[in-house]
């Protein structure tokens, strides 16, 4: 009530300042296990206060890690066999950026062929908060929130990049070291075409977002190498992986679509190489005690991407003054894209937590608490099973 | 030299942290490019019209041309219609290439070839009859001659790629209109526009055809330096550059390149221009080719199969029979069977979910991550597999 007779004085502009800081200390001091709040708690101060990533320079980030040299070239590591069978395929499944059709036409204010589709953020529900867009605000509105996407996916690219050469600096296994190569030339490739895309076609670029500056800053100063590789690995790339499938089904434009989907087959193996890498480490290398930060930290980087990746961008572009914060983060986080996107990014992110060994029962009422498993009813994510999922992609258009 | 460092940052931060409070946050999109965009195509794209078919001509031995009576529609030339056609119960969509003059019509041509194994395309070819009515939808596509464009014109295609090319050698306003096409097919016989195009060859002054001949033993060149020439073999970068030297125009630094067919012959043909120094901005390309109509290009053929009986195989002697659902993958199925099949990234990138069919065939989506050599063993990935027939399958479990 005080808070709101305070807020009311201020200019929109101001308002909404004041509004961001408010969130990012909250999220700061919910954060439960203080091990992950000593782990996280820079990284956050740094792009949720700070915003180091928006301040129109060259963002400088200190990394400390330690590189594994093995002069022996070991394979007799449990993980060696999967590790080479997965860069075998790797290499064979390289492919040139240049290859795909860039001859094609975007239109991002298309109707009839969106990049993204009004069913995605539903727009006629602003119709309630009093706000009604024409034909043509509504197309922009759709072009932002794509080309705000994509800019989110370059700048995490441009993250998997530079943490794909850390974990191949750092893990101990040697053949995941050669893998780890192959994934550096993928991230390449995948900066280079969602850049070109954004430029030629969207023809505009977004800031990085201030909870994705704070995920990629943590992981890349981390300097437990599993700790990267679950960050990396495991949450962005599972991040990633649904946030692409998502955007390739809802999409309708040809040329993001086969760009998505020659993605999508890169990180299928990212995901699996982090899963491969950690499921033997955690079980046979780790305390309970360090388990179970692992868990912690897994589960409150989890809370940081479920609902936090909001398209403020988009709200400050077009909508400051005509509608609150608060509306905008229930328009956004309740659209029905949005919901999708949550969906499959869990129904991805649960199974693989399970798998490497950090989803005990102690951590799955947390899940639960924060509305992170999506199946309340019925099956717990945990439960749910490989049809489910295979079901649900192969309802994809 | 570090603290420096530091303290510069500091200084910005707070600066960052005073405009912020003051309500100039920083600015959502950090950069705008140049529109590329070129005028809106002429029609907008029509959804699902009705089309009857008003008449058939017979081109080769597996290909027909349809006349489509589809009311008002406007195309480029270069640009495709999507068909929906009805087979055994299941509608399949395929995309066709409009192979008539271009402009504000009321009927439209597609020509169709059979390809092996091609649902649609038998049916249209053998069962297609005046009066049969498809829902139309489009045209679609970027595969046109750009507005303005004024320069030679150098037409690549093979087998049914030859379609689309054929609609702008229609539409050639000038007769004067520097053009070549050269196209591969397996004998005179299976030439697609065969007396078409040596008609056309004697009313338009500038155009000649080079064909690509895999029947011939040696070149035949009828009158010397005349508009007709045939090259013996299959179009692949050799010939393809032979065929190159005859053309006058090549080099001019106007020419456009439209590239249709098989996706070897595009292949070939990106290298032998690459190698002129041709930049890949002079050259357009249609992608989707007539093989999609027996693999899952990026239509969803793949997806539209039938309910068919499997039996799973599972390591320890285990066996599995029930009837996989229409477009179920064996992923699916087995899971469904009750069986521990290992996946994933289920979206063929990973290889987790190989499996080994013993006998029966499937169809997969591509690309996928399948090794050359497991696919010679008869390993498939279940996860993007589906039976076309009975299957017998082995799953690790
Ligand atoms: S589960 Fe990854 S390829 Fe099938
Ligand atoms: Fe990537
Ligand atoms: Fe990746």
């Amino acid at each position: 009530m005080i808070k709101e007779r305070l807020l009311s004085v201020l200019t929109p502009k101001v308002r909404n300042q004041v509004e961001s800081y408010v969130d990012a200390a909250h999220v700061l001091t919910t954060m439960k296990d203080p091990r992950v709040l000593a782990a996280l708690g820079p990284s956050g101060a740094r792009g949720l206060l700070l915003q180091r990533g928006k301040q129109g320079v060259v963002t400088h980030a200190r990394a400390s890690y330690e590189a594994a040299f093995d002069w022996q070239y070991r394979s007799d590591h449990a993980t060696s066999t999967e590790m080479h069978d997965l860069y075998v395929r790797a290499k064979q499944g390289q492919w040139d950026g240049d290859s795909l059709p860039w001859h094609i036409d975007v239109d991002p204010e298309s109707p009839e062929v969106p990049v993204l589709p009004e069913s995605f953020i539903a727009p006629e529900r602003l119709d309630a908060l009093g706000i009604h867009l024409s034909e043509r605000e509504k197309r922009q509105v759709l072009h932002s929130l794509a080309a705000w996407m994509l800019s989110q996916f370059l700048h995490g690219e441009q993250g998997a990049l530079f943490a794909a050469a850390q974990v191949t600096a750092s893990i101990p296994v040697f053949d995941g070291k050669l893998y780890g190569s192959t994934q550096v030339v993928d991230e390449g490739r995948h900066v280079e075409v969602f850049h070109r895309y954004l430029t030629e076609k969207m023809c505009k670029l977004y800031q990085v977002n201030d909870n994705l500056f704070t995920i990629i800053d943590a992981l890349m100063t981390d300097s437990r190498w599993d700790m990267k590789f679950l960050g990396m690995q495991i949450m962005v790339e599972g991040l990633a992986l649904g946030a692409f499938g998502t955007l390739y089904r809802e999409s309708k434009e040809p040329l993001l679509r086969q760009l998505l989907k020659q993605v999508i087959l890169d990180e299928a193996r990212h995901v699996h190489y982090g899963v491969i890498a950690l499921k033997d480490h955690i079980a046979r290398e780790l305390s309970p005690r360090e388990r179970s930060e692992r868990e912690s930290w897994a589960f409150e980087v989890a809370v940081l991407m479920k609902n936090r990746f909001l398209a403020f961008e988009v709200y400050e572009e077009h909508f400051v003054g005509r509608m609150s914060r608060a509306d905008w983060t229930s328009f956004v986080s309740e659209s029905p894209g949005m919901r999708r996107f949550r969906t499959v990014m869990f129904e991805r992110l649960m199974p693989n937590l399970r798998t490497i060994g950090l989803l005990s029962p102690e951590i799955i009422p947390h899940y639960e608490q924060a509305g992170l498993l999506p199946f309340a009813h019925g099956k717990s994510a945990c439960e749910l099973s490989g049809q489910d999922m295979v079901k649900e992609l192969d309802s994809a258009a | 030299m570090q603290t420096i460092g530091h303290v510069r940052q500091w200084v910005r931060d707070a600066v960052h942290a005073s405009r912020r409070l003051r309500g100039e946050g920083p600015p959502p999109v950090t950069s705008t490019f140049e529109t590329r965009r070129h005028a809106p195509s002429a029609a907008a794209a029509l959804v699902g019209r009705d089309a009857t078919v008003v008449a058939i001509i017979r081109r080769t031995p597996d290909a027909v041309t349809l006349r489509l009576s589809t009311g008002p529609i406007s195309f480029r030339a270069g640009q495709f219609v999507t068909l929906a056609v009805p087979v055994l119960g299941r509608v399949h969509r395929r995309n066709y290439s409009v192979s008539c003059a271009e402009g504000a019509v009321t009927e439209v041509e597609i020509t169709v070839k059979r390809v092996p194994g091609g649902v649609v395309s038998t049916y249209l070819c053998a069962h297609a009859k005046v009066g049969d009515r498809f829902a139309v939808e489009g045209p679609h596509g970027s595969f046109v001659r750009p507005v303005g464009h004024v320069g030679p014109l150098v037409l690549v295609g093979a087998g049914s790629g030859v379609t689309p090319l054929y609609s702008i050698l229609l539409s050639l306003g000038a007769s004067d209109q520097e053009i070549a096409l050269l196209y591969g097919n397996r004998s005179a016989e299976a030439t697609i526009f065969r007396d078409e195009l040596a008609a056309l060859v004697l009313t338009q002054p500038g155009f000649r055809v080079l064909h690509a001949r895999e029947d011939l033993a040696a070149d035949v060149a009828p009158h010397a330096g005349g508009p007709t020439r045939a090259f013996a073999g299959r179009m692949d970068a050799q010939v393809l550059a032979r065929m190159l030297d005859a053309v006058p125009f090549v080099s001019a630094p106007t020419a456009l390149f439209f590239l249709c067919g098989p996706a070897p012959v595009r292949t070939a043909a990106r290298e032998v221009l690459a190698a002129r120094g041709i930049p890949g901005g002079r050259i357009l390309e249609e992608r989707y080719n007539a093989q999609d109509d027996r693999t899952d290009g990026e239509s969803r053929s793949g997806i539209d199969t039938p309910a068919q009986p499997v039996t799973f195989k599972a390591m320890g002697g285990r066996t599995v029979s029930l009837t996989l659902l229409p477009g179920e993958t064996l992923l699916a199925g087995a899971t469904r069977g009750g069986l521990a099949a290992p996946f994933s990234c289920a979206m063929g990138g990973c290889g987790e979910c190989r499996m080994r069919l013993c006998s029966g065939e499937v169809v997969m989506e591509e690309p996928n991550c399948l090794l050359p050599d497991e696919r010679a063993r008869g390993e498939i990935l279940g996860c993007v597999a589906r039976p076309r027939e009975a299957c017998v399958v082995e799953v690790r479990t």
